[in-house]
């Protein structure tokens, strides 16, 4: 039979009876609004929430503790180093294991004064991760911002400048924070090799690795980095006669020019006479101490002025540091100095939202409008110090500076998030050096969601045990993916509660129409052709219903999302969005409407079939 | 020699089981050949409707031998009956059984669509549409009724549209169950005419079931039919 002549004759089928195609088409329109719903949100929830904390092919494991009513103690599987690291690393399915640290020292914090009037103090807590992990995340972030789009505006400082945005030659200029959670950015100063992790050698007055001891295949040095003894890093002619311990060596980046070096160094061509040269800091800007002082206003009024030791030059807490770095003393109180690139950091938006329900309620203090305003911003961190246990460690005390680059769900709730490097750095200086190369948990990524299993056994055998924060988030995983499921099933229920409408409506058209389907069948149709226009007709009501349907779960979609955001924008955590609409969820509503009608029209579709010509047109 | 286009032996159908058994047809035999004109008579509950359903390959249920154009009906599949009543096979009905829901084109050009094969078997949509027309012509209606529906034409008017579409494909043997019997006296020698000069044109052999004794009087042959059997097979010069 034609394709044409069978349609039209479906389309006039179609038109003389409206009414029972439309209560068939509602039927799957209803199922198929469901099961688009339930997707949308699952699909939702699954990406924007979970993948948010941890995506699916991530977990987090730490050393195996003892538990004492649910509080973790003395991890029991022994520690998690980088050999072990490098074992995961190994395992089969696992794409990349990057170990993380918790801070093993005190640590306070304090700052806000421009954005809320006055400074909050609070203890500190960091958590150092391979920033490799977070930056997609945080350019994501950044680009929604759509910093770089906005009008530039003239200004004289910073605080001219809207947030985000620093101003640089008179314009403001949106900074690129995201790039700057970088661990190369994170230069750890030391006086003494002690100052640094194991592995490292102080050259220089820098933590460096150190090279050259062993095999030079396993060198720990990067891509532009050299080996050079440590006196070649003082600028002291190399060759010379060696000490009879042989000075270490450590790798240092090669540079061509000062943008080779981060904000608070300049390249220094001296050493090596290939042409290329050391990152060292710079000269601080002002020739005397007086100068520094006398940038000082207000209640800094007499802070020292910093000694600039190896660069030369003054700085203070006024100034005398080039772009984006400030004057830090080694030690509080100390004379001696450089100048500084602050730390990067990344918070938790739980932390911004806890502050904007709760506490500038309870402080009766502004609201924080938007999270790109704590962008660049910048508060004072106490290293070693802690306003409860008094005068520890004093001796390797700093006070250094931190920036807000940027938010993350993976980011721990109550925390400050920092690159590995400077978190690894800090705990050597103060816990010494092997507590820098020692790893709190391990960040695995596998190579597909189904590897994952196989991951967690394979660590669990080592010792180590899922983090609190992994086991929630799969917890949470299958509870959600339940809940989904059990949604679908029930649209899928539905579905066929209305596939049994389609067939009670079929049957009833098959009897109204039999003398139709007699008349055809002596026309010369067969069998196969009355089925087929049976069935084509119910597959038309089908995808009809199920586009239908897909226009009702979106429309619901967004006025959930409408209602969420008119109702629910001051509840913290909640996402941006509640559904996320995959591309087989356009197709998939309508297939299975074309598919539950057809089920439900083919006993009819079988009846029409069955009838026997020459009895019902021998009826009158 | 070609066969004839019916052949019919000792053919008998019987409808029901046990004591509701009814005997429609009894050991009929029968040959038509290709042009002739035979009406069909006898009276109500002779099995003359269930005959003509047999000979239009409608109804299987039968005993005997009853073969159209050369094959024996029961051997054959439903796509081989399908085709034969599509081709071969042309129907006219008393109650014309016009698809309400399908315009009159529509309607003449159905049996096209089930053709198998179209374009190939030498069917193609523009000369359906040429021969729809032609016949619409032909009938003696107006070329504006094509777009016209069923229930808004008269009873003659339907009837004619129903003859067109049982000639559209030509077919070799034109079934007629009482075609004139819900038609006035004047309408019915019109359709009559129009039946008998078609069926002349196109070489086929027409088969009409009536009470009409002015119907039956103008066919050459009268097959006379009692309690299902043939009481009288009446040839006479025209
Ligand atoms: N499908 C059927 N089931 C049972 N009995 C049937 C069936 N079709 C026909 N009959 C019986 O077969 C006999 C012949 O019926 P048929 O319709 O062929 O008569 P007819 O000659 O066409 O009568 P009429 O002039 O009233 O149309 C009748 O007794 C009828 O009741
Ligand atoms: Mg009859």
């Amino acid at each position: 039979m034609k394709v044409r002549s069978l349609a039209s004759l479906v389309a006039t089928n179609l038109r003389s009876s409206p009414g029972s195609a439309a209560s068939a088409v509602l039927g799957v329109a209803l199922g198929a609004a469901f099961l688009t719903f339930f997707i949308g949100l699952g699909e939702g929830l699954r990406s924007r929430v979970l993948n948010r904390i941890l995506p699916a092919n991530q977990i987090e494991v730490e050393p195996r503790s003892v538990r004492v009513f649910g509080v973790a103690g003395s991890p029991t599987g022994g520690d998690l180093d980088p050999a072990r690291l490098r074992r995961l690393q190994g395992l089969p399915g696992v794409e990349r294991a990057l170990g993380k640290q918790r801070s093993a020292f005190p640590a306070r914090l304090w700052g806000g004064r421009h954005l809320i009037g006055y400074d909050l103090h609070t203890e500190a807590f960091f958590d150092g991760i391979p920033d490799a992990l977070l930056r997609p995340e945080l350019e994501a972030f950044e680009r929604s911002l759509d910093l770089g789009r906005r009008r530039r505006e003239r200004c004289d400082v910073d605080d001219d400048c809207p947030a985000g945005s620093l101003c640089a030659e008179g314009v403001c200029a949106a900074v690129r924070w995201a790039s700057r959670f970088d661990s190369r950015d994170v230069v750890l100063r030391c006086t003494a090799d002690e100052d640094c992790q194991r592995g490292e050698a102080c050259a220089d007055g820098r933590c460096s690795p150190r090279c050259g001891e062993d095999d030079p295949d396993a060198s720990p040095c990067r891509a532009g980095e050299r080996c050079l003894p440590v006196t070649d890093q003082e600028g002291a002619p190399a060759g010379d006669a060696k000490t009879p311990e042989d000075p270490p060596a450590v790798c240092r980046a090669r540079c061509r020019g000062d943008s080779d070096c981060h904000g608070a160094e300049s390249c220094d061509s001296k050493p090596g006479g290939d042409g290329l040269g050391l990152c060292r800091a710079v000269r601080c800007l002002l020739q005397r101490p007086e100068d520094a002082r006398s940038l000082e206003r207000g209640a800094m009024r007499g802070q020292l002025a910093v000694a600039c030791d190896a660069a030369g030059g003054w700085c203070g807490r006024g100034g005398g540091c080039t772009g984006l770095s400030y004057c830090a003393a080694d030690a509080p109180g100390a004379v001696s100095g450089r100048c500084e690139l602050p730390v990067p950091v990344v918070l938790n938006p739980l932390l911004l939202e806890v502050f904007n329900t709760d506490m500038a309620a309870s402080l009766g203090i502004a609201r924080v409008a938007a999270p790109e305003a704590l962008l660049g911003v910048r508060f004072h961190l106490a290293l070693g110090d802690s306003h409860f246990t008094a005068d520890a460690a004093r001796d390797r005390q700093m006070v250094r500076q931190a920036v807000v680059v940027g938010f993350s769900s993976k980011a721990p709730e109550l925390g400050v998030t920092a690159p590995l490097a400077a978190v690894a750095g800090w705990n050597a200086r103060f816990s010494g050096s092997a507590a820098g190369s020692r790893y709190d948990g391990a960040i695995i990524e596998t190579s597909s969601n189904e590897a994952v299993s196989a991951t967690i056994a394979e660590a669990e055998a080592m010792g180590l045990e899922l983090s609190r924060r992994s086991r929630t988030a799969r917890t949470f995983g299958t509870v959600v993916l339940l809940i989904y499921l059990a949604l679908v099933l029930l649209a899928l229920v539905v579905l066929a509660v209305s596939a049994l409408g389609i067939a009670h409506t079929f049957a009833i058209l098959v009897h109204e129409r039999r003398r139709e389907i007699a008349v055809l069948r002596a026309l010369g149709a067969t069998t196969r052709a009355i089925f087929g226009l049976v069935l084509v007709e119910a597959m038309l009501l089908g995808a009809a219903g199920g586009l239908l349907g897909l226009g009702l779960a979106h429309a619901a979609s967004l006025a959930v999302e409408a209602a969420a955001a008119r109702w629910l924008s001051e509840v913290p955590l909640l996402p941006d969005a509640f559904f996320e609409f995959p591309v087989w969820s356009y197709g998939l509503p309508i297939a299975v409407g074309v598919l539950f009608c057809a089920l439900g029209a083919a006993w009819p579709a079988r009846r029409a079939t069955r009838l026997d010509p020459a009895t019902v047109l021998s009826q009158p | 020699m070609r066969p004839p286009l019916i052949h019919a032996r000792q053919l008998s159908r019987a409808f029901g089981e046990g004591p509701s058994r009814v005997q429609a047809l009894v050991d009929l035999d029968l040959d038509v050949e290709a042009g002739e004109r035979l009406a069909i008579t006898g009276p109500s509950g002779a099995g003359k409707s269930t005959l003509l359903n047999l000979l239009g390959a409608l109804d299987g249920g039968y005993q005997g031998t009853l073969q159209i154009a050369g094959a024996e009906l029961h051997t054959l599949g439903d796509r081989q009956l399908s085709a034969l009543r599509n081709r071969t096979i042309g129907f006219v009905f008393q109650s014309f059984n016009l698809l309400p829901s399908l315009d009159v084109a529509a309607n003449l050009a159905l049996p096209a669509a089930f053709v198998e094969g179209g374009a190939a078997a030498g069917v193609d949509p523009a000369a359906v549409r040429a021969r729809a027309l032609e016949l619409l012509a032909r009938v003696g209606l107006d070329a504006s009724v094509a777009t016209r529906r069923p229930l808004e034409l008269s009873g003659g008017q339907r009837q004619r549209v129903a003859i067109a579409r049982a000639l559209l494909l030509k077919p070799a043997l034109l079934l007629c169950d009482e075609p004139t019997g819900s038609l006035d006296r004047a309408h019915a020698d019109a359709v009559l005419d129009l039946f008998e000069e078609l069926a002349r044109e196109n070489g086929s052999a027409l088969l009409i079931v009536t009470h009409d004794p002015l119907v039956i009087e103008r066919q050459p042959r009268v097959l006379h039919l009692e309690a299902g059997r043939l009481a009288r097979d009446e040839r006479r010069q025209a």
